[in-house]
């Protein structure tokens, strides 16, 4: 188990996280969302021990990652931004890898021709999509416990993503790791995560299993004879309400049965129930809160 | 191996567990097969590791599947007791809706009245 507890940290003279508290389990993809400089890319490193951070603890089993050569060994951070030794070919960059961990050459050799990626040219004439992939690979190849990808999976191509979203699944499941995602890209998250934390203003504004996050908010489209506006719904934890004609579109929070049940109080002529999507649950839980 | 419709208002999980019931009786899926694993179904469908994870609580539930520790999920010797039990379940989850919509109790009765007329 991670956990980042009571996590300050400044950078630039700016804070970026700010009381921060989190947990991941083991065995899970963790999805981590949040508006742009919210401070993803900041808890990532705190976790993978690029930065100190200025208060607070980072603790994984309970061990201070501070210093910790052996959790060091067991986790690897994909940046967003790819650094590489130059002249760096894919076969020079496993080597330097191996180094530092223990390496799978059998899935390194396998991935590498379904990837069709050649390991003997200079890293530094890739596209940033290929770069990606190179990180991806070494990544999937390592015998790790603790794998973080900050943004990593943006800018990949469907067929490789599927690729590695694959690997990813059998190595959660099959050699217990745990893996923290970071992205923009909800609908990409939504296949491979079943946790996931929104960062919003330096500190977690949500967390918990996806699926049970979604259907705990319901769309709930009705139609009345009334003329009825968002006061008449006050007792409903509303994250959104619009009308447009005499169309009402009301999301919110609660046991759908005892919401069915209070609108259908005010016979609505028509009300149907939607399910929202991961990147619908990130819109309107930080519309609630600006 | 499945299909899931998400234009369709049923639950993504009701539509999983509904396409194990009928592979296994049009002979696709027989006892001892085992179903791919939970993410990879998940990465596969494209929808929600817990989703697909409740789909099979629930069958397993239902008796249709039985999951052996760290080897997988794997169809069991089905009765006819737990397909009629999951089409039962339907059935009230259908006439839930149909109360709902306000469709009334008899005209429900006379189409149950109709069917089982022969």
């Amino acid at each position: 188990m991670i956990e980042l507890q009571n996590v300050f940290k400044r950078l630039g003279g700016l804070t970026v996280l700010d009381d921060f508290n989190v947990t991941i389990k083991d065995k899970t993809v963790f999805g981590l969302i949040g508006t742009n400089g919210a401070g993803k890319s900041t808890m990532l490193r705190c976790i993978a021990g690029v930065y100190e951070v200025d208060s607070g603890k980072v603790t994984i089993d309970g061990l201070d990652i501070k210093n910790n050569d052996i959790i060091k060994k067991n986790m690897f951070f994909v940046g967003d931004d790819c650094y590489y030794p130059i002249n760096s070919t894919i076969n020079s960059l496993k080597e330097f890898y191996k180094t530092f961990y223990n390496f799978d050459e059998v899935k390194y050799e396998k991935y590498l021709k379904i990837l069709n990626l050649d390991p003997n040219k200079l890293i530094n004439n890739f596209s940033k999509g290929m770069k990606r992939q190179v990180f991806l690979l070494i990544a999937i190849s390592l015998d790790i416990k603790v794998l973080i990808l900050d943004e990593s999976f943006d800018g990949l191509d469907p067929y490789v993503r599927l690729i590695f979203k694959k690997e990813i699944a059998t190595l959660v499941e099959e050699k217990d790791i745990t893996v923290i995602i970071s992205s923009h890209n909800l609908r990409e998250l939504e296949d491979i995560c079943d946790t996931f934390a929104i960062i919003e203003n330096k500190k977690i504004i949500v967390s918990g299993d996806i699926d049970f996050s979604k259907n705990s908010i319901n769309k709930f489209q009705v139609v009345f004879n009334e003329d009825l506006d968002i006061n008449s719904f006050k007792d409903l934890d509303i994250f959104h309400f619009n009308k447009i004609g005499r169309v009402i579109t009301i999301v919110c929070k609660g046991d759908i049965e005892y919401i069915k049940k209070y609108i259908n109080d005010k016979n609505p002529i028509f009300m149907e129930i939607l399910p929202i999507n991961f990147e619908e649950l990130f819109i309107y839980e930080i519309e609630k809160r600006r | 191996m499945f299909l899931i419709n998400f234009q369709k208002n049923e639950p993504i999980f009701m539509q999983i567990i509904k396409q194990v019931i009928k592979f296994y009786e049009i002979g696709v899926l027989k006892e001892g097969d085992k179903l791919p694993s939970v993410r990879h179904l998940a990465v596969e469908l494209g929808v929600n590791p817990n989703t697909v994870a409740k789909a099979y609580q629930e069958l397993e539930n239902l008796q249709i599947v039985e999951t052996l520790n760290k080897k997988g999920v794997f169809i069991k010797k089905i009765n006819d007791n737990s397909v009629n039990k999951s089409l039962i379940k339907n059935l009230e989850i259908l006439l839930c809706e149909c109360k709902d919509s306000n469709i009334s109790k008899k005209q429900i009765i006379d189409l149950i009245e109709n069917i089982w007329r022969d």
